[in-house]
């Protein structure tokens, strides 16, 4: 009786918890000519292991602040690495000299005025934000 | 003398290392050595690379390390010297922002950063710090304008930090505050490769005051470990060059190729270590497959060497073997060459050889040697009587004899069929040889086993000597065989000593038997006749034919002096013919002359006697004379009689058939046929002259004699006594003889035309 009191009372906690968190859209300049792009090249640019949005245009990327939902939610889900592995990672590449790390900003409205203002600039907000200033891009897989 | 001193031992050597059981180990064995040699030497190689690429990459990764830290300062000190100048001209709440907006502060996600007021109040912008400072260390930075680096007390969490600061100071260079940015410690060790250091290596950053800032080995990170700066240094601190050595690693005892630099302008050094078991272990895997792989290629080698050692050890059995073959082929044939096959003597030309060396051997000492001829008495008649293998076995156990009789040093040879040759290298007088043939005669006499009877032989012995009987081979044998022969004529088993006289004789006999071949052609055989005498009545009761030869030079010769050697030629069959013919055609003529009915008695000679045409010779005979079978007796020697008893008993009865007269000639000496008496249709029994000369009356001769004749009589045949040579003797025969002798033959053989007379004589006298 106590077993499925708990059971129940945890997938509750589960569904509310799933309802909070929002959906992460990456987002490039509504001008851009890019439309969609794989995830592992979006978690390229991130990583600082590409500098082009595609071919020929230099990319900007733009991370929220560390700890914020958005933030956690692409690296989680877009770029597929943990915090932890990702501060590894430009550690290296700082000490060694190879790049340094995505500007970071604010908030939604910050990363959507970067992005929109500067044309090879790519982020990431919550779908909920989203206006006509920034495209969406397809994630392809 | 010296130089053959010298390459002997060499040659002895190179000999000794050619034979197979030296050549084949040692070349295992050097082969093995060069391989392991070889092994061994190719591990120390690669060791020495690896250990000098892991020095060199360990001074790479230094000087690269170093670069990378003195950068990652270098921008810490800008930062501070960009802050220090915005706190000169900005408002002091808005430094942080201004600062972070036009990215002139090292990114937050690994940097904490803060300014503090002299009280130690955080300016706003400031990160929360991972180790808050206290006021000693502001007093200190009051007091100080040193760039200070702080690592906390030893530990080992993942997120320790190594904390910068740096007093701030207004334009007059009063003491405003303190810059402070705290760096995640493993920031500084983040520039570990693994695929370069493995996951055993070292990266440290050391202060110059003992105190190792941050250090990593493999995955772990530890910040604030104490270390003795100096002694870690020691050999390797160089301002020009980067230096690495192989030594134990203070801060965790593993053996690392280190390398240190001392960094330029801070109070720091940077240290890089590679473990050494880490770096050996690919070699240390070739090596055991460098091993692996010689111990197999030896064993290979080994097998392949064992392999050939065996072919060729067989190869040198078998040539071996084919040299000892062929060497005892060749000691075979030499041998056979010279040695008698059945007897195992030498034969004769060996005979010859040891002949001629010790009558050199004789001149040079001058010594006296002596050759004895020996030949068997009667062997023709055991081997073929008893078969040839009797015979062989016969002459073996006489060479056995011969060997066992003579000393060690003396030569016994065998020259072929019956006759053996023996040499006494060293002879001091005649008498010696006279002993030593006396031994040989009483040796080879001695009965024999033969076909599981006892058999006599006995033997004749001729002996020359040197030099008194000759000086060289030739002659010496020459001597001995006159000197056998005439110990033959002797009457066997006896010897005689070669002498100049025996030399005459022998020349006749030599001539004689030259002479002997035209003999037929040139009709010099002539026939001769000895009446036989009644014994009862006075009378004559027949005739026997004997042959004589007239020689041109020598005269009558009687058979005694050419039989043998006629025999050895081959011309008893042809001289018996002729015989047979001659005597019929003569006793016709006598008989158609005179009207007697005479026998005449003829000699058959053994090769005569067993001719498969003997009857047929024998029929012509008479029918070319035309005389009546009844008148003509055939004569047979009883010893010829015996060799074949079988055989004569059927060609008797042939004879008998044929209507002749049979008589059994020289009866009752050796080999006396009385038991087969009765089988035998023998028509006159001829007692041997022996007897003639033996009939005293206490006699055993006699009483023999008395015997056969009293059996020859009850068989109804008639006996008839041989060899009355004297009137004397034929008085004594008349007196002693037995009842039974009917006749006897003198012996006193006449001419053709002289017992043509006598006949007519007696003729005449009856009528």
């Amino acid at each position: 009786m106590k077993l499925i009191s708990c059971l129940a009372a945890s997938v509750m906690l589960s569904q509310m918890v799933h309802s909070a968190s929002a959906e992460v859209v990456v987002v490039v300049a509504a001008d851009s000519p890019v439309n969609s792009l794989s995830k592992s090249h979006i978690a390229n640019i991130f990583l600082g292991r590409n500098n082009y949005l595609d071919g020929r245009i230099r990319v900007t990327p733009v991370d929220q602040p560390e700890g914020s939902q958005a933030r956690q939610e692409f690296y989680e889900n877009v770029v597929n690495w943990n915090p932890a592995s990702v501060k590894a990672h430009w550690s290296k590449m700082i000490f060694t000299g190879r790049g340094k790390p995505p500007r970071q900003v604010a908030s939604d409205t910050a990363v959507k005025a970067l992005v929109a203002s500067s044309p090879g600039a790519i982020g990431y907000i919550d779908a909920a934000s989203v206006d006509s200033s920034v495209k969406v891009l397809k994630l392809a897989q | 003398m010296a130089d053959m001193m010298k390459t002997k031992p060499f040659k002895r050597m190179a000999q000794r290392v050619t034979e197979t059981q030296i050549l084949f180990p040692a070349l295992a064995l050097i082969v093995s050595a060069v391989l392991w040699m070889g092994t061994v030497l190719l591990i120390r190689v690669d060791t020495q690379a690896t250990r000098d690429s892991a020095l060199a990459m360990t001074r790479e990764l230094t000087e690269t390390y170093e670069a990378q830290v003195l950068r990652v300062l270098r921008e810490i000190e800008q930062n501070f010297k960009i802050i220090q100048y915005a706190f000169d001209q900005q408002p002091r709440d808005q430094i942080l922002a201004e600062l972070s907006v036009r990215e002139l502060l090292p990114p937050t996600l690994l940097f904490n950063i803060a300014i503090l007021g002299p009280g130690g109040r955080p300016l706003p912008g400031s990160a929360t710090l991972a180790y808050p400072v206290d006021e000693d260390t502001l007093a200190t930075h009051a007091q100080s304008d040193n760039l200070i680096i702080d690592a906390p007390a030893a530990t080992t969490s993942s997120s320790e930090y190594l904390q910068f600061r740096r007093r701030l100071s207004n334009q007059q260079g009063d003491f405003v505050g303190v810059a402070v940015i705290e760096a995640d410690a493993a920031f500084f060790t983040s520039s570990y490769d693994e695929s370069r250091m493995g996951e055993n290596g070292m990266l440290a950053l050391i202060g110059t005051e003992g105190q190792v800032k941050v250090r990593r080995l493999g995955q772990q990170v530890i910040a604030g470990e104490p270390m003795n700066y100096g002694e870690f240094m020691e050999g390797l601190a160089s301002d020009m060059e980067t230096v690495s050595l192989l030594r134990r690693s203070p801060l965790d005892g593993e053996l690392r190729y280190i390398s240190a630099r001392a960094l330029f302008g801070f109070p720091l050094a940077v240290a890089v270590g590679l473990s050494e078991a880490e770096q050996h272990a690919p070699m240390q895997a070739r090596a055991d497959t460098y091993i692996a792989r010689g111990a197999l290629i030896n064993l290979l080698l080994l097998l392949v060497i064992g392999l050939l050692w065996r072919l060729s050890a067989q190869l040198a059995r078998s040539r071996r073997l084919e040299v000892e073959n062929k060497i005892a082929h060749a000691e075979q044939i030499e041998y056979l060459a010279y040695h008698d096959g059945l007897t195992g003597l030498p034969n004769r030309s060996l005979f010859s050889k040891l002949l001629s060396q010790n009558i050199a051997q004789g001149v040079r000492a001058n010594t006296q040697l002596a050759l004895m001829f020996l030949d068997l008495d009667h062997f023709k008649y055991i081997n073929d009587t008893l078969g040839h293998d009797a015979g062989d076995d016969l002459l073996k156990e006489v060479s056995q004899r011969l060997r066992d009789a003579l000393r060690e040093s003396d030569i016994v040879a065998r020259l072929g069929g019956d006759e053996f040759v023996v040499i006494l290298p060293v002879v001091k007088t005649a008498e010696e040889c006279v002993t030593v043939a006396r031994k040989i005669i009483q040796t080879v006499a001695k009965p024999y086993q033969l076909a599981g009877q006892n058999f006599s032989v006995t033997a004749s012995i001729g002996i020359s000597m040197f030099p008194e009987d000759g000086r060289d081979e030739e002659t010496l044998t020459k001597h001995a065989d006159i000197a056998m022969y005439k110990a033959k004529q002797e009457g066997k088993n006896t010897f005689q000593l070669y002498s100049s006289n025996l030399h005459a004789e022998s020349i006749e006999r030599l001539a004689l038997e030259s002479n002997l071949r035209q003999a037929l052609e040139r009709d010099q055989f002539t026939l001769m006749f000895q009446v036989k005498q009644n014994l009862k009545r006075d009378g004559i009761s027949g005739v026997q034919a004997v042959l004589r030869w007239q020689h041109p030079h020598m005269g009558l010769v009687t058979p005694s002096r050419f039989l043998k050697a006629a025999e050895e030629m081959g011309l008893l069959v042809p001289i018996g013919r002729w015989m047979l013919n001659q005597a019929c055609r003569l006793h016709q003529q006598w008989l158609a002359a005179s009207g007697q009915t005479l026998c005449i008695a003829v000699e058959l000679w053994r090769p005569m006697f067993y001719a498969s045409h003997l009857l047929a010779d024998i029929q012509s005979a008479l029918k070319d004379a035309g005389l009546p079978p009844e008148c003509l007796e055939v004569e047979i020697s009883e010893s010829v009689l015996m060799e074949d008893i079988d055989k004569s008993i059927k060609i008797l009865s042939n004879l008998k058939a044929l209507g002749v007269r049979i008589a059994l000639g020289n009866f009752g000496v050796g080999y006396s046929c009385m038991g087969n008496l009765r089988s035998l249709p023998v028509d006159v029994i001829k007692l041997d002259r022996s007897f003639v000369s033996n009939l005293s009356p206490d006699n055993e001769d006699r009483e023999r004699a008395e015997a056969i004749c009293t059996l020859g009589k009850s068989l109804g045949m008639t006996l008839i006594a041989d060899g009355v040579e004297t009137d004397s003797q034929m008085q004594y025969l008349k007196a002693n003889s037995t009842r039974c002798l009917e006749g006897f033959y003198r012996n006193s053989p006449m001419t053709a035309e002289a017992f043509s007379n006598l006949i007519q004589s007696l003729e005449r006298q009856a009528s």
